[in-house]
C-alpha cells in the first residue's frame, strides 16, 4: 500500500484506542513514522507497519517534522511538551499537533509555548471514534495558522474523510466541543421521547426503526446499537461528561444563554447507558 | 396470507403533492390502480399510466380491495365514509388505509366504526413529504389489524424506503407525532447551537458543515440552509407549530405530559428562520 514515500517525518505519541490506528494510517500512507510510548506494550498497536521506536519524547521530537499527540487530557499534553523535553528537542519550523479533545484556551497556551521554541502548533481533535480511525474516515477539525495547516494536511488526510479548517488556534477544539455537545443534547431528546412512548401503545423497536429512517434521525440515534452498546456505554458516558466539563468552561463567558443547552447535553450524557440498554 | 394471491386492486383518493406520486408508484408496480378526484385536473398527474377513473367514491370503493386515502385530516376520512353510497360499498375483506397525519384517538374511532362493518382499517401516515414521495423513499408507519398490514405492505413498499408495523390502531399516528416532535426537538438543539457558534464569532457555515458529517449531525440539521432557506423558513415555521401543538394535544389526550418535547419543538420552530439566516448570512457576505 505504500505507493508513495513522503519525505516528511512524523512522530506520534499516544498509541491508545484512537491514536494507534491513526499512527498506522500515517505509516501506511508512506510517511516515515517515529513512535514513543510510556509503556513498551503500547507499541504492539503498530505491529505490521514500518516505524522507528524511540527512547524518549525528546529523541522522537529531534527527528520529526510533525509530531502528533493523541493523549487523554490537556495536562498530559503540557507534561510531554515541557517536562518531557519534547518542545526543547523539536527543530525550529517543525509542527506540534494536538489530536486530543481539550480546552480552546489550552490550545492558545500550547501555541504560545511552542512558538517560544520556534515550533508551530495546531489543535486538530478528531471525531469518529475508534471505528472511524480504523476505517480512516475520521473528521479532523483543525485550528491554527493556514500555512501550517496546509503543510500537515497530507498527514491528516491519511486517516480522515474530511479535514475541516475552523479558523485560528483553539477553533478546532471549540468546534469539536460543540459537536459533542450537540450529540449529547440529541441523546437527551431520545430519552424524553422514550419516556412518552412508554406510555403509548406503540412497539418501541419498530418506532426506533422508523425514527432512524426519517426526518427525526440523528447520529445520536444511529450510533446507539452500532458504535454505542451496553458494553461501552458506561465508559462513553464518563468521556462525554468530561467533554461537557470542558464545554461548560469554554462557553462560560456566554453566560445563561449557553447554560440551558449545556444542562440538556449533560443530562443526555448521563442517559447514555439507559439509552444503550433500550435502543439496539 | 389470504386465499386470494393476485396483486390487490388499490383505490386512491387524495392526489395532492404527496398523494399523486404515491399513487403513481402503486400503479407502476403492477397493482390495479383506481382513482377518484374531486377536481378532474388532479387526474392529470396520472397521464400516461394505466389507471381507472371513477365518478364517485362509492364506485371506487366497490371496485377495490384496498382503499387508500391521502387527505389533510381525520375529518376528511369521515367525509369520504359519509359520501352517499360508500356505506353500502363497505364489505367484509375491504381494507381502508389512512395515509394522512391525524389524531391517534380519532383514528381508533374510525377503526372501531369500520370494524362494525368487518372492514379492516390501518392508520399509515408517511414521513418524507412531497420530495420523499417522488423519490419513493417515504417512511410509512402503520397501526391496526396485523393481517391487513401484511396484505398492504407490498403496496406501501412501492413508495417507501422504510415500512414498519407500529402496533394497534392509532399507533401509526403516534409514531408520526413522535417523529415530528423528535425532528423539531433536534431542530431546537441545532438552533441553540447555531446561536452559540455565532456568538463565539466563528464561521457558522464552516462549523455546521463539519458537524453535519460528525457525531452531532441530524437529519434536520442537514436541511438547514439547503432544503430550508430564508425564503421557505417562515412557511415551514407555521406548519411546524401546527404539528407540535397537534402532538401535545394527542399526548395529553392519552393522559400523558407532552413536555419537555412540546416546549423544545415550539422553540425549534420559533428559531428556525433566525438559524437559517445566521447560516446563510456567512455565505452571502
Amino acid at each position: 500500500m505504500t505507493a508513495h514515500q513522503h519525505t516528511t517525518t512524523v512522530g506520534f505519541i499516544g498509541l491508545g484506542d484512537q491514536g494507534a490506528p491513526i499512527a498506522r494510517a500515517i505509516a501506511e500512507a508512506g510517511f516515515e513514522l517515529h513512535a514513543w510510548a510510556r509503556k513498551a506494550r503500547s507499541l504492539d498497536g503498530l505491529d505490521g507497519v514500518r516505524y522507528v521506536a524511540h527512547q524518549s519524547p525528546a529523541e522522537l521530537g529531534a527527528v520529526s517534522d510533525i509530531v502528533g499527540l493523541c493523549l487523554n487530557v490537556d495536562d498530559n499534553v503540557r507534561d510531554i511538551m515541557t517536562t518531557g523535553g519534547l518542545l526543547a528537542a523539536m527543530r525550529p519550523g517543525s509542527v506540534l499537533v494536538n489530536h486530543g479533545t481539550g480546552l480552546p484556551a489550552f490550545a492558545l497556551e500550547m501555541t504560545r509555548l511552542a512558538n517560544d521554541h520556534g515550533v508551530e502548533a495546531l489543535d486538530a481533535p478528531v471525531s469518529g471514534g475508534h471505528a472511524g480511525a480504523v476505517a480512516k474516515t475520521l473528521v479532523t477539525l483543525v485550528g491554527g495558522e493556514a500555512a501550517v495547516i496546509d503543510r500537515c494536511r497530507p498527514v491528516f488526510e491519511s486517516f480522515s474523510s474530511k479535514v475541516a479548517v475552523m479558523g485560528g488556534a483553539g477553533t478546532g477544539q471549540t468546534a469539536k466541543l460543540i459537536n459533542n455537545a450537540l450529540l449529547m443534547a440529541n441523546q437527551e431528546n431520545l430519552r424524553d421521547m422514550l419516556a412518552i412512548a412508554d406510555g403509548m401503545r406503540v412497539e418501541i423497536p419498530a418506532l426506533v426503526d422508523v425514527l432512524r429512517a426519517g426526518t427525526s434521525s440523528s447520529r445520536a440515534l444511529q450510533l446507539l446499537g452500532s458504535a454505542v452498546t451496553s458494553d461501552n456505554a458506561d465508559h462513553l458516558r464518563e468521556m462525554q461528561l468530561v467533554d461537557m466539563d470542558i464545554f461548560a468552561d469554554a462557553v462560560h463567558d456566554l453566560g445563561d444563554s449557553a447554560a440551558g443547552f449545556t444542562n440538556r447535553a449533560v443530562l443526555g450524557a448521563k442517559a447514555l447507558p439507559e439509552l444503550a440498554a433500550r435502543i439496539h | 396470507m389470504t386465499a386470494n394471491q393476485r396483486p390487490a386492486t388499490v383505490g386512491f383518493i387524495g392526489l395532492g403533492d404527496q398523494g399523486a406520486p404515491m399513487a403513481q408508484a402503486i400503479g407502476d408496480n403492477g397493482f390495479g390502480l383506481h382513482v377518484w378526484a374531486r377536481r378532474p385536473q388532479s387526474l392529470e398527474t396520472l397521464a400516461g399510466m394505466s389507471h381507472k377513473v371513477h365518478d364517485s367514491p362509492a364506485s371506487l370503493a366497490v371496485a377495490v380491495g384496498i382503499l387508500a386515502l391521502c387527505l389533510p385530516d381525520d375529518r376528511d376520512i369521515w367525509d369520504v365514509l359519509g359520501t352517499p353510497g360508500v356505506e353500502e360499498a363497505l364489505r367484509p375483506g375491504l381494507i381502508v388505509v389512512n395515509h394522512g397525519t391525524g389524531d391517534p384517538e380519532g383514528n381508533r374511532e374510525i377503526a372501531e366504526h369500520l370494524a362494525g362493518k368487518r372492514v379492516a382499517y390501518l392508520d399509515a401516515p408517511v414521513s418524507g413529504g412531497g420530495p420523499g414521495a417522488r423519490e419513493r423513499t417515504l417512511t410509512t408507519m402503520a397501526g391496526g389489524d396485523r393481517n391487513a398490514y401484511e396484505t398492504c405492505e407490498p403496496v406501501f413498499a412501492t413508495f417507501s424506503r422504510t415500512v414498519a408495523y407500529m402496533g394497534p390502531s392509532g399507533s401509526g399516528q403516534i409514531a408520526k407525532l413522535l417523529n415530528n416532535a423528535m425532528t423539531m426537538s433536534n431542530l431546537d438543539n441545532a438552533v441553540a447551537l447555531i446561536r452559540l457558534v455565532s456568538r463565539l464569532g466563528m464561521d457558522v457555515r464552516a462549523v455546521i458543515d463539519v458537524i453535519d458529517v460528525s457525531s452531532g449531525g441530524s437529519a434536520i440539521l442537514g436541511t438547514l440552509g439547503s432544503d430550508v432557506t430564508p425564503e421557505t423558513a417562515p412557511h415551514l415555521q407555521g406548519l411546524m407549530r401546527k404539528d407540535i401543538e397537534h402532538f401535545a394535544e394527542a399526548i395529553r389526550a392519552c393522559g400523558l405530559d407532552p413536555q419537555p418535547l412540546h416546549g423544545r419543538g415550539l422553540a425549534g420552530a420559533d428559531g428556525l428562520a433566525e438559524a437559517v439566516g445566521l447560516l446563510t448570512a456567512d455565505a452571502r457576505h
